[in-house]
C-alpha cells in the first residue's frame, strides 16, 4: 500500500462519513430535509449524477467487452477485467443511488412484478437488473480464480463471451433507453439538448464516456499503485476515443443544424453557455487532444483529456436531466450540500470497494501480488503500544485503520451536526401595509384586501385592540407585521440582551428568572407578569402575553379573522353571509376584481364552507 | 453578543460535543475489539479464559479493592473522591436533568442542590490533590505526559464554573461570560474524551483482560519476534 | 356514471370565490391550511394539500386549475410500474400501494399537475382524481368542484356534450371569447377544457401549440417499440462480427490466409 493510496482512501473515507450523516436523516426526515427539490424540480442532483451519469460511466464494461473479445483486440485484454469491476460497482452504485432518491425505497423491486412496458423508466429498470446480473457472471471467475471451485470457474470462463454479447445488447437498450426517459418533456428540456434523436446521442456518448472512463481509471490507478500504466493500451484506447467523440460531435451539431436550432447555441443565453462549456469539455477538447500524438504517447497528456471528457459527459447527464430544464420551470435549482455529500459518498463508497478488491483479489496481476507481499512484510514491522489504552496489540495495518475509523468518524459527526433535520420551507417576508388599506402577502393569492377603514368603523374607534392586541411601549396600533413578520415561520420577539442592558445587567436576573434551578425560557418569568398594562391589549384570540416567538403572519391572521367572520356571518342582523368565505379577503384588488366582489357579494347561492 | 454564542454553545456546539464522544468511544470500543481479536487471531491461541477475565475486571471496578493498596493510600482516596464527582455531578445535576427532559423528554433522578454543590467543590479540591500528589511524587512526575497536566487543569474549568453559574453571588465576572466558559469547556472536555487517556471511561476493561489474555503467546512466537527484531543472529 | 366525463371551465365566468378549492380539500380529505410552501414551490397554488388551485391573473383574470386527465396521458404512459392508471371511465387515478416515488410523472406532465409530499418519509404523488371513486359508487353525480361554483364558471358532462356546449357559447358571444377551446386538441386532448378571453397557453409548461397536438407518449413509444429489435440486432452483429473475426484468426494461425502487413493500424503508437 503506497502513501498515495492512503491518502486518497483516507479522503474517501471522509466523504463517505459525511455520506453516512445525511443518509440517517434522509431515511428519518425523508427527501424534504436533505434535498431542494421541488415540485417544479422533482429531478435534481441524485438523477443526473448518480443514476444517468452512473449508468454511463460505467458503459466503459460493455465497450472494452466488444473491443477485447468480440473484435479479438488482444492488446486490450489488460482492461477487460478493471473495466468490468467498474461497471458492476457503477451499476451497483446506481442501485443505491436509486434507493436515496426513490421517495418509497422499500419499492424498488416493484418493477419486477408491476409492468408498463410503455415506459422507459420500466425498461432502463429491467435491462439494469439484467446486466447487474451478467456483469456479477462476468466478474465472478475474479473471485474464484485462486479459490476450489475450479468447476464453476472453467464453465464461467466458458461463457465469458455469450455473457459478453448478452451485456453489450442489453447495454444498448438501456443507455439509448436513458435518452428515451427525456423524449417525453419536450416542454422541459431546452432545443439545445432536445431532439427527437436523443436515444441515439445518449448511446454514443455513452460510448465515448466509457472510453475515456477506463483512461481515466487505469492511469489514476496506475498513479496510485505507482506502477507504469499500459502505454500502449491507453494510446489504443485514446484513438477509439478520439474516433467516438469526432462521431458524436459530427452527430450533435448536424442535428442541432437539421432542426434549425444551431443558431441557439450562439445567441447570448445561460444554455447557450452552458453548452458550450459542455461541449468543449466532453468533446471538443479532448478530441483535439487525444489527436495530438505526441499528447497520446504521453500519460499527463492522455490523462488531462480523458479527465476533461469525464467531467464533460457527466455534465451533459446533469444538463439533460436538471440544468438545461431551468429555462422552462424558471426555477432555479443548485444542488444542497446533502445532495453533493450523498452523491459523492456513494462514489466514494464504491471506491473504495474498487480498491479494496483490486487489493485482495486478481483484478490486475501486479497489484494483487504487490499487496501480497506488503502485507506479508506487516507482519515482520515492529509492533507499537496503542498511545490510549497502553496496550500492545497491533501491527501497522491497525495505524491506517485508525486513521481511517477516525476521518469516517468525524464527518460522521459533522454531517449529523450540519444537516438541516427541518424540511426547507421558503421564508416570505410579510410587507408592511402601506396606508393601512391594503395588506400585501404572497403565496398563493398575490394579495389579501383588507378595507381598514371599514373594520374600523364596524368594530369601533375605541377598541383598536382587538386586532393590534399588543403595542411596543410607546406606541399605539404597532403595525402586525412587527411581530409576525414571516408569513408562514414564527418570528422571536423576546430581546434578552435588552432587557439585561435596561434591567441593570446581571443583578436582575432573579427578576424573571427562579433563584433555584435552571435559568431557562421555559422556566422564566412569563411577559405579561412585567408588561400587563404598558403591552398587553387582549383580545379574543390572545388573551395574554406569554410567547417569546410570534406565529407566522398566515396562522396569526387566521385565527383572529376568521374567528371574528364567522361570527358576523352567522349574525342575521348584519346580514352578510358570505363573510364568512375565502374569497371575501383572498382576492385581487385590480379594479376588475372589485366589481366581481360586489357581484359575489350580490350572489344569493353563496354558502359559507367549513 | 454573548447571547448568540450561548446560544450556539447550548445547540449546535452541544448537539456536536455529545454525538463526537458518543461515535469517537463507540469507535474506540470497536477498534479494540477487533484489536483484541486480531491479537488472539495472530496469537493462535483458542483457548480464551472469559470468566477469569470478567472477573478481574470486577475486582478493579469495584473501589475497595483499590482502596485496600498499601503504597499512596491518600492520593488513591483522592482519585476515588474525584471520579464519583465527575460522574454525579454531570450527571444528575437538577439543572442538566432540566435540559435533558426539555430536549429529549428523558429525565432521572436528581441530587439535591446542596449536595451538588458542595460535591462540586470536593471535586475541584480532589483534583487539585491529585495535581498536586502527581507533583509531590517523582516517579509519577517522570511518567507525567503533557496531556496528565492539561486533563485536570481543564477538568477544573467547568466545575468552577458551573458553581458559579448556579450561583452568580459568588462569582467575580460576567455570568454569561462564566456561563459560555462552562459550557465550551464542557464541550471541549467531551469532544476530547475519545482522543484523550479519559477514553478510559470505556477502554477501562482493555488493559486487564489484556493482561490477563493478551500474552499468551503459541509455541514458536519467540521465533517470530527474533524475526521481526532483525536478531536472527541471536538465540532466543 | 357517464362513460366520457369531462369538466369545461367558463375562464370569463370565474370570479375566484375558491368554493372549488373548500369543497375538493373537504371530499378528497386534505387539511383545510396548506404547510409553509416549499422553495421552488409551482407558481398556480397547486400543491400536495391544494390538489385545484385559482391560478389569478392579470386582469382580474381567475383560472382554475387541476388535473387536466388527458387523452393519452403523459404521467400514465410514465409511470415504471403503472401506479398512475387512466381508468376505463377517464379519469387518471393513483395507487400508492403500487408507486416507488420516482417522480417521472412530475416530469413528464407538461402542465405540472402531480405534486409530492416532500416532507413525508412515506411521501405520495397527489393530484385531483376527478372524485373518481364517489363517482364510480354514484355517491356523487358531479365532481365536488363542480358543486360548489356559484357561478357555473365550470360545468361537467361528456365530453362531447362540453365540446358542443363549448363552441356554443364561442358562437353566441364571439366577441366575448376567443375562438379557442383549450385543451380539445393539446397534446392529443384533455378530459378538462377551457374557453376563455385570454390566450391560456400558460397552463402549460410551454405553449402546447408548438408541440403540433401530438400526444406526448407517442414520441417515447416512437423510441420504445424498436427495443426488441435493438436486442437482437446488436446481439447478432455481435455475433456474427466475432465468428468472422475468430475465423480469420484461425486462419492465420493455420497460415490459410497470410496475415496483415501491419497487424494492426494502432501499431504506430506504440
Amino acid at each position: 500500500m503506497t502513501r498515495r493510496v492512503q491518502i486518497t482512501k483516507g479522503i474517501l473515507w471522509f466523504i463517505t462519513g459525511l455520506a453516512a450523516a445525511v443518509t440517517i436523516v434522509r431515511f428519518t426526515r425523508g427527501l424534504g430535509a436533505t434535498t431542494v427539490l421541488s415540485d417544479t424540480t422533482p429531478w435534481g442532483l441524485w438523477v443526473g449524477f448518480d443514476v444517468m451519469g452512473g449508468v454511463a460511466l460505467a458503459a466503459g464494461g460493455f465497450v472494452i467487452g466488444a473491443i477485447a473479445h468480440v473484435f479479438r483486440r488482444e492488446r486490450y485484454h489488460h482492461a477487460v477485467r478493471p473495466a468490468i469491476l467498474t461497471a458492476l460497482l457503477g451499476y451497483a452504485a446506481v442501485a443505491v443511488g436509486l434507493l436515496y432518491d426513490l421517495g418509497l425505497p422499500w419499492n424498488i423491486w416493484h418493477p419486477i412484478v408491476f409492468w408498463n412496458p410503455r415506459s422507459p423508466l420500466f425498461e432502463v429498470a429491467w435491462c439494469v437488473m439484467l446486466y447487474l446480473t451478467v456483469l456479477f457472471l462476468e466478474f465472478l471467475p475474479v473471485f474464484l480464480e485462486r479459490t476450489r471451485f475450479k468447476g464453476l470457474y472453467r464453465t464461467l470462463l466458458k461463457a465469458q463471451l455469450p455473457l459478453i454479447i448478452l451485456g453489450i445488447s442489453i447495454s444498448t437498450l438501456h443507455q439509448s433507453s436513458l435518452g428515451t426517459l427525456l423524449l417525453i418533456m419536450p416542454f422541459r428540456l431546452h432545443p439545445l439538448w432536445y431532439t427527437p434523436h436523443l436515444p441515439e446521442l445518449f448511446f454514443v456518448s455513452a460510448i465515448c464516456l466509457g472510453l475515456v472512463m477506463v483512461i481515466f481509471e487505469s492511469s489514476v490507478t496506475a498513479w496510485l499503485y505507482e506502477r507504469r500504466p499500459h502505454t500502449a493500451m491507453l494510446s489504443g484506447l485514446a484513438r477509439f476515443a478520439a474516433g467516438a467523440i469526432a462521431f458524436y460531435l459530427a452527430f450533435r451539431f448536424f442535428d442541432l443544424w437539421h432542426r434549425g436550432n444551431l443558431h441557439l447555441a450562439f445567441e447570448n443565453t445561460f444554455e447557450a453557455r452552458l453548452f458550450w462549456v459542455e461541449i468543449a469539455m466532453s468533446a471538443l477538447i479532448p478530441l483535439v487532444l487525444f489527436l495530438v500524438p505526441r499528447v497520446r504517447r504521453s500519460h499527463t497528456g492522455v490523462f488531462v483529456a480523458a479527465a476533461l471528457g469525464v467531467m464533460g459527459f457527466l455534465l451533459n447527464r446533469i444538463d439533460a436531466s436538471g440544468l438545461a430544464q431551468v429555462w422552462a420551470t424558471g426555477t432555479d435549482y443548485f444542488p444542497a450540500w446533502t445532495e453533493f455529500a450523498v452523491s459523492f459518498g456513494i462514489v466514494s463508497f464504491f471506491a473504495l470497494i474498487y480498491l479494496f478488491i483490486q487489493e485482495h483479489f486478481p483484478v490486475e496481476k501486479e497489484i494483487v501480488d504487490e499487496e501480497e507481499k506488503w502485507r506479508q512484510r506487516q507482519l515482520f514491522v515492529l509492533p507499537r503500544f496503542d498511545r490510549l489504552s497502553q496496550v500492545w496489540l497491533g501491527d501497522r495495518t491497525f495505524a491506517s485503520r485508525r486513521v481511517y475509523s477516525l476521518l469516517f468518524v468525524v464527518a460522521l459527526v459533522l454531517g449529523l451536526t450540519l444537516t438541516p433535520w427541518q424540511p426547507l420551507v421558503e421564508a416570505s417576508p410579510v410587507q408592511r401595509a402601506r396606508g393601512g388599506e391594503v395588506l400585501r402577502v404572497g403565496f398563493p393569492l398575490g394579495t389579501v384586501q383588507f378595507p381598514h377603514a371599514e373594520h374600523v368603523e364596524r368594530i369601533g374607534k375605541d377598541r383598536c385592540g382587538v386586532c393590534h392586541h399588543l403595542h411596543r411601549p410607546g406606541d399605539v396600533g404597532t403595525p402586525c407585521t412587527e411581530c409576525h413578520a414571516d408569513l408562514y415561520l414564527p418570528t422571536r420577539i423576546f430581546d434578552h440582551v435588552a432587557h439585561v442592558r435596561v434591567l441593570d445587567g446581571n443583578r436582575s436576573c432573579a427578576r424573571c428568572h427562579p433563584a433555584e434551578g435552571p435559568r431557562e425560557a421555559a422556566t422564566a418569568a412569563k411577559c405579561s407578569a412585567c408588561h400587563e398594562k404598558d403591552m398587553m391589549a387582549a383580545n379574543e384570540v390572545v388573551t395574554r402575553f406569554e410567547r417569546t416567538d410570534a406565529p407566522g403572519y398566515r396562522e396569526s391572521a387566521h385565527a383572529l379573522c376568521i374567528a371574528c367572520h364567522r361570527k358576523e356571518a352567522e349574525n342575521p342582523d348584519v346580514g352578510k353571509p358570505d363573510l364568512f368565505r375565502c374569497a371575501t379577503c383572498h382576492r385581487g384588488v385590480e379594479p376588475h376584481g372589485e366589481a366581481v366582489l360586489e357581484a359575489s357579494l350580490a350572489t344569493a347561492e353563496c354558502t359559507p364552507h367549513r | 453578543m454573548l447571547e448568540h454564542w450561548i446560544a450556539l454553545a447550548r445547540g449546535p456546539f452541544l448537539r456536536l460535543a455529545l454525538l463526537a464522544m458518543a461515535l469517537g468511544l463507540l469507535r474506540q470500543v470497536a477498534l479494540q475489539v477487533w484489536e483484541i481479536s486480531w491479537a488472539f487471531h495472530r496469537a493462535g491461541d483458542q483457548v480464551v479464559p472469559w470468566g477469569l477475565a470478567i472477573r478481574r475486571n470486577l475486582e478493579w471496578l469495584l473501589p475497595w479493592r483499590y482502596l485496600q493498596r498499601r503504597e499512596r493510600r491518600a492520593y488513591n482516596f483522592t482519585s476515588f473522591v474525584f471520579h464519583v464527582g465527575v460522574i454525579a455531578v454531570p450527571v444528575f445535576f437538577a439543572g442538566h436533568v432540566a435540559i435533558w427532559r426539555q430536549e429529549s423528554g428523558i429525565g432521572w433522578w436528581t441530587l439535591p442542590p446542596a449536595v451538588a454543590d458542595w460535591l462540586s467543590v470536593l471535586t475541584v479540591a480532589a483534583l487539585v490533590g491529585l495535581l498536586a500528589g502527581r507533583a509531590a511524587n517523582a516517579s509519577s512526575r517522570g511518567l507525567s505526559r503533557f496531556e496528565d497536566w492539561a486533563l485536570p487543569v481543564l477538568c477544573i474549568v467547568p466545575f468552577v464554573t458551573g458553581l458559579w453559574t448556579a450561583h452568580p453571588l459568588w462569582s467575580p465576572f460576567d455570568a454569561q461570560a462564566v456561563y459560555l466558559v462552562h459550557l465550551l469547556s464542557a464541550e471541549l472536555l467531551l469532544i476530547l474524551v475519545p482522543f484523550s487517556k479519559l477514553v478510559h471511561m470505556v477502554l477501562f476493561w482493555v488493559s486487564q483482560t489484556s493482561t490477563e489474555l493478551g500474552w499468551r503467546f503459541p509455541p514458536g512466537s519467540g521465533e517470530r519476534v527474533r524475526l521481526s527484531l532483525g536478531k536472527q543472529s541471536e538465540g532466543v | 356514471m357517464i362513460t366520457d366525463p369531462c369538466i369545461l371551465n367558463d375562464v370569463t365566468r370565474c370570479i375566484g370565490c375558491e368554493e372549488c378549492v373548500a369543497a375538493c380539500k373537504k371530499i378528497n380529505g386534505l387539511p383545510a391550511e396548506d404547510p409553509p410552501p416549499r422553495v421552488g414551490h409551482s407558481k398556480d397554488g397547486l400543491s400536495a394539500t391544494r390538489w385545484t388551485s385559482i391560478f389569478r391573473r392579470p386582469g382580474g383574470v381567475n383560472v382554475r386549475k387541476q388535473c387536466r386527465h388527458c387523452l393519452e396521458p403523459a404521467c400514465v404512459s410514465v409511470c415504471p410500474v403503472g401506479a398512475l392508471q387512466k381508468t376505463p371511465e377517464g379519469p387518471v387515478i393513483y395507487d400508492k400501494s403500487v408507486c416507488m416515488g420516482c417522480r417521472y410523472c412530475m416530469m413528464a406532465c407538461p402542465y405540472g399537475i402531480p405534486h409530492y409530499e416532500w416532507s413525508s418519509v412515506n411521501p405520495s404523488i397527489r393530484k385531483c382524481i376527478l372524485c373518481h371513486e364517489k363517482l364510480k359508487s354514484g355517491e356523487i353525480d358531479r365532481p365536488a368542484c363542480v358543486t360548489a361554483c356559484p357561478k357555473e364558471a365550470t360545468l361537467f358532462g361528456s365530453r362531447e356534450a362540453m365540446l358542443a356546449e363549448a363552441r356554443r357559447r364561442i358562437e353566441a358571444q364571439p366577441g366575448k371569447y376567443l375562438p379557442h377551446i383549450w385543451g380539445e386538441h393539446e397534446f392529443g386532448g384533455t378530459s378538462v377544457l377551457y374557453i376563455s378571453n385570454v390566450d391560456l397557453s400558460f397552463l402549460a409548461w410551454e405553449d402546447p401549440e408548438a408541440f403540433e397536438n401530438e400526444p406526448l407518449p407517442e414520441r417515447t413509444w416512437n423510441a420504445l417499440r424498436k427495443v426488441p429489435y435493438e436486442f437482437l440486432g446488436m446481439g447478432a452483429f455481435m455475433t456474427a462480427a466475432w465468428w468472422i473475426i475468430d475465423r480469420r484468426m484461425r486462419l492465420e494461425r493455420e497460415g490459410t490466409v497470410p496475415p496483415p502487413s501491419s497487424e494492426e493500424k494502432g501499431g504506430t503508437d506504440e
